[in-house]
């Protein structure tokens, strides 16, 4: 089956079509149309088991490991913290210490590359001058040579297309036998 | 019917209304659902001879030719031909009379009234002389319909040639897509590609070159989409003195198109694509271009030169294009 949505209006009228069958192609077409819609109803209950029950068995799962984990945390990392306060409160003054200085260097760091960065656009728009200068005056001298109008960027070199050969196909429509 | 598997997909032929009819199914996903597969396929051939025997103009015994033998008078006729003439009096509306079935008697005159061997070459009829009632302009057709009980009033002979092959590809279709969605019915010139291909692409269709040679002149890439071309390379001899061919524009009552031909239309059903190539062959190389942008037409075309044309909405379909 396709499972593209078409409109309407796409669908070719022979897919639309209630057109008479004969008995035997209707007996095929509603006996299909029977097996895919038991196989459709499979499939469905499948899906919804294998999607319902992981779900469950996983929910249950991280229920569990966060009961454990917390009694874990709550019965140890309580403990510890307690008996190391001051010891974390007199590392406190050094640390800011540190801070200062790294800061003051990083500060220094981006001055510096500022300052690179200025240099080499100016150097860039030197650059970009001289280039527009140049091509200005090859423009000139062609003109002057009483050629016609030139044009400022230079064409690529195209190859010639390379004829790919037909593909290999299924049917053929042309002039059909004679009648 | 000749059917085969190849690589699980179901490949069968058989030879109907003058054609090498062709059916490919992609491989089932289901082996159970084989059964049925082969049973839709040997339906979906059937239709072919179905339509043949109802709607053909070359046996004086079918349902057609004997109602064609007093058109004026009421005939209760198969359900295939009903519904066949039906369909052409609905192609005649939506044309404004540009696809005729009346084109019989034009045909006739030219010396189109049997299976002529187009294929062996050079076919030489002798032009009878054409009443100079039957070149004036006609009236549209008007035909009646009693559907309770299958009867038509034809009002005059017709011929369902434009549009037989389409119906055919269009019911044969609609048998298959009963049971499976990838499918593929290839009848000379007219095509439908349902789904899609085993390689899960789009079915590859050529559009043979009307002049000669192996290489098509573009590849399309369909999927649910009919394809029908209309050319003037094999039904094409000579009456009396004048070359001719069979699509006669219902105007002049004289073969026309100019200097096309083959007009290649894609459309959603193959009747009414083979309906809009002969309507847009009649248009001629001049006139093509912009009648299918007006009616919004997938066509590619080519003419006497070999120049190539092709509408935007066609565009879309073109896989590879001969340089």
């Amino acid at each position: 089956m396709t499972t593209s949505r078409r409109s309407r209006d796409d669908v070719s009228p022979i897919h639309q079509s209630n057109a008479l069958l004969p008995d035997e192609l209707l007996e095929a077409s509603h006996r299909m149309a029977a097996n895919r819609a038991r196989s459709a109803r499979t499939l469905s209950r499948t899906r919804a088991q294998r999607r319902i029950l992981p779900t469950i068995v996983v929910t249950s799962l991280a229920l569990v490991g966060a009961g454990l984990a917390n009694a874990f945390v709550g019965s140890s990392v309580v403990q510890s913290t307690s008996a190391k306060v001051s010891a974390a409160s007199t590392a406190t003054s050094s640390q800011g210490a540190i801070n200062a200085r790294v800061l003051a260097q990083l500060t220094a760091v981006l001055a510096a590359d500022q300052r690179t960065l200025a240099a080499l656009a100016a150097s860039a728009a030197k650059t970009r001058a001289a280039a527009a200068a140049s091509s200005s005056l090859a423009i000139t001298t062609s003109s002057g040579a009483g050629a016609g109008p030139v044009s400022v960027a230079a064409s690529p070199v195209v190859a010639a297309p390379v004829s790919a050969p037909a593909p290999v196909t299924h049917a053929t429509t042309g002039a059909s036998g004679a009648g | 019917m000749l059917a085969e598997r190849v690589d699980g997909e179901i490949v069968a032929s058989t030879r109907a209304m003058a054609t090498e009819v062709t059916v490919k199914v992609a491989p089932v996903a289901r082996p159970h659902e084989s059964n049925d597969t082969g049973t839709a396929v040997h339906w979906a051939l059937e239709a072919f001879h179905e339509v043949e025997r109802a709607c053909t103009r070359f046996d004086p015994s079918s349902p057609l030719m004997r109602a064609n033998a007093s058109p004026t008078r009421w005939h209760r006729v198969p359900a295939v031909l009903f519904r066949a003439l039906e369909e052409a009096s609905r192609a005649h509306q939506r044309t404004a009379g540009r696809f005729d079935p009346r084109v019989l008697e034009d045909l006739v005159a030219l010396g189109y009234d049997r299976t002529l061997a187009f294929s062996n070459g050079d076919v030489t009829t002798p032009q009878r002389a054409v009443r100079q009632a039957s070149r004036q302009r006609r009236a549209p057709w008007r035909p009646r319909f009693r559907g309770g009980s299958l009867e038509v009033f034809l009002g005059e002979a017709v011929d369902l040639g434009g549009i037989g092959k389409g119906l055919a590809v269009r019911w044969s279709g609609e048998r298959l897509a009963a049971v499976t969605p990838n499918f593929l019915i290839e009848a000379g010139g007219d095509c439908y590609c349902a789904g899609v291909a085993p390689d899960g692409a789009g079915w590859r269709v050529g559009i043979e070159d009307p002049v000669g040679g192996r290489e098509p002149l573009a590849v399309l890439s369909l999927s649910d989409r009919a394809v029908t071309t209309s050319s003037i390379k094999l039904r094409k001899w000579r009456a009396g003195d004048e070359l001719v061919h069979h699509l006669i524009d219902p105007r002049t009552r004289r073969p026309g198109g100019g200097n096309l031909v083959a007009v290649t239309v894609v459309g959603k059903d193959p009747a009414a694509a083979e309906v809009d190539s002969k309507t847009l062959f009649l248009y001629g190389h001049q006139e093509i271009a912009r009648a299918a942008r007006r009616h919004g037409l997938a066509a590619l075309w080519v003419d006497v030169h070999g120049e190539i044309g092709c509408s935007d909405n066609m565009k879309g379909f073109v896989l590879w294009q001969r340089p």
